[in-house]
Formats: C-alpha cells, sequence, structure tokens
C-alpha cells in the first residue's frame, strides 16, 4: 500500500515537473507546497536560523526552477532541489563561521530546553561546515550514509569518516563545555 | 597492555558506527569484551551517547511563513523580469539608439531650408538728413 501511495506521489510529482517546464504556475505552486516543509527544516537545522532557512529554501526553489529545463529526468527533481538546498546551506555556513556567532535569545524555539539549544549552536558553530552538515544531516535528519554521501556528493567512505570525526570532536567540545 | 592500545582506536570506530549499521556478532563480541576491561572507552562511549543525544533533542521543527509559495513564485517573477531584460538590454539601446538616429535624418532631409520671414525683425532704415555745405558763404580766405 505504501509503495502504491508512493509510486502515485512520484508521477504526480514527475506530472508537475513537466508542467512547471511549460510555464504552469499551479505546478509551481504544489512543488513548493510539497518540499518546503523539508527543506526549511534542513536549513533551520543547518543554519539554527530559521529566518535565514526560509531565505535559503527560496533560493533552492528559485534555482532550482530557473535550472529545470536542464534537469534529464523528472525524477531526480526532489534530491536535486535537497542538493542545492544543502549546498547553498554550507555556503552561508563557511561565511558565517569567519564571523562572530551571535544567538538570538530573543528567537522562539519550540519544544526542548533553550539552554541545551544554546550550548548545542555554540558547538556546532565551532565546527567546520562539512562536518557540522555530514552530523546534522546524519543525527538531525535521520539521512542514512547513502543519502547524506548523495546530496553532499561525496564517496560513501568520506562520509563515514567525516561523521567518525565530527562526533568524535562534537563528544570533545561537549566536554569541555560541561566542564565550563 | 597490547589489547587496550590497539582495541581503543577500533573501540572507537565500532562505537560509533553501531549507531548507524547493524554489528556482526564477533563485532559485538569485541565491543562488549573491550567495556568490561576498558573504563575510559566506556566513559567515552558515554559521554558521546550523551552529546549526541542532546544534538537531537535539540532539532528544531520547521516554521513555514504563510504564503510562502506566492513569495516564491513573485520572487521566481522577478527574477525572469530581470534576466530577460538583461539579456535584452543591449538589443533595446542599440535599437533606441538607430531610432533616434533614423528620426534625426528624416528630419533634416524632409525640412526644406528656407528663411523664415515672419521671425525677421521689424523696422525701418533711417537715413539721417545730411548738412549740405553752401559754398556761396565760405569765407574767402585771404
Amino acid at each position: 500500500m505504501t509503495h502504491v501511495i508512493a509510486a502515485e506521489a512520484a508521477a504526480q510529482e514527475r506530472q508537475w515537473v513537466g508542467r512547471c517546464r511549460v510555464g504552469d504556475e499551479s505546478a509551481l505552486a504544489c512543488l513548493i507546497a510539497r518540499h518546503r516543509n523539508r527543506l526549511v527544516r534542513t536549513a533551520t537545522n543547518l543554519l539554527r536560523d530559521r529566518h535565514e532557512a526560509e531565505d535559503v529554501a527560496q533560493e533552492a526553489f528559485l534555482k532550482a526552477f530557473r535550472e529545470i529545463g536542464k534537469l534529464r529526468d523528472d525524477r531526480a527533481f526532489s534530491g536535486y532541489l535537497y542538493r542545492i538546498c544543502v549546498r547553498l546551506c554550507m555556503d552561508r555556513l563557511r561565511l558565517k563561521r569567519a564571523e562572530l556567532v551571535e544567538f538570538d535569545t530573543a528567537q522562539p524555539h519550540c519544544g526542548g530546553n533553550v539552554e541545551n539549544r544554546v550550548v548545542i549552536e555554540k558547538l556546532l558553530s565551532q565546527l567546520p561546515a562539512e562536518l557540522r552538515t555530514t552530523l546534522v544531516l546524519r543525527e538531525m535528519e535521520q539521512l542514512s550514509y547513502e543519502e547524506v554521501a548523495e546530496v553532499m556528493q561525496v564517496p560513501i567512505g568520506t562520509v563515514r569518516s567525516r561523521l567518525h570525526t565530527a562526533r568524535d570532536r562534537f563528544r570533545k567540545l561537549w566536554i569541555e563545555a560541561v566542564r565550563d | 597492555m597490547n589489547y587496550r592500545v590497539f582495541g581503543c582506536k577500533k573501540f572507537g570506530r565500532l562505537s560509533s558506527e553501531q549507531a548507524d549499521r547493524s554489528l556482526s556478532d564477533s563485532e559485538e563480541r569485541f565491543l562488549e569484551r573491550h567495556r568490561a576491561v576498558c573504563a575510559d572507552c566506556e566513559s567515552l562511549e558515554h559521554t558521546t551517547s550523551c552529546a549526541l543525544n542532546m544534538l537531537r533533542m535539540a532539532a528544531l521543527e520547521p516554521e513555514v511563513a504563510p504564503m510562502f509559495e506566492d513569495r516564491v513564485i513573485r520572487r521566481l517573477k522577478v527574477q525572469q523580469v530581470k534576466e530577460s531584460l538583461n539579456y535584452w538590454s543591449p538589443a533595446l539601446i542599440g535599437a533606441g539608439i538607430a531610432c533616434i538616429v533614423v528620426f534625426a535624418t528624416l528630419h533634416l532631409v524632409s525640412t526644406p531650408a528656407q528663411i523664415n520671414r515672419a521671425q525677421l525683425p521689424t523696422g525701418e532704415a533711417k537715413r539721417e538728413p545730411i548738412q549740405r555745405l553752401e559754398l556761396d558763404h565760405v569765407p574767402v580766405l585771404r
């Protein structure tokens, strides 16, 4: 039953992508509605900033729609879109890492402990963009090794070693933070 | 001693991988044995697990703003207009300059060269009376 629903959804998406190519606005809206939550969630967890995450998600959609004509396989649209979003987030993280990281405590968060979030955000900000992205995609977004490799366009072995390094560094940073 | 030196690295790797894949029986046994003899590794594993749990708990739920689709579509339209303007602007500028040149040429060709009489200054030319020299009354010079 689940397979049938997934197949139907995939067929529908292919149809929408085809209609987008000829400039159908309703198909654009349908594609955006289908993917926006996933994109915004991933961008929020990577960037830890809701406003910036929404901006990145919009930018990812714009870039994907602009290049939709070059897409060889319509089934690849969702992966393509997700890859663009993650890459945009990584670009922003690289830019941000050079700057002083500021945390807006007035920003509303849903659930969980705010102090914990502040600590986690500080720790994540100390990791390089590649390690941070790998860690967040695996631990928060629950992607498999294969999916992370596909999104980041690196071999699975690289994902494995990056994840190992990221966990190790994160643990060390965590110990330091707890000690302080 | 040797067991500990070589085993700790393997333990770290397997401990990290056990969250991502199911370990084989021999790997599981190795982890159990190593935990029993190496308190440092056991403690590290526990700390890593705590840190990663905190990380997972810190995941944020998405808050998609209303009218997200409309905003994206509006931005897309603006972008398309900008791109088409950028693409066509050199041609448009060239066409504009050509139009101005053509109109100016046509205007010059169609206008005959003539003086507009109506625009000439009005008035008369006046001649001042010349004083005549009276020769009869000219004093004789002696």
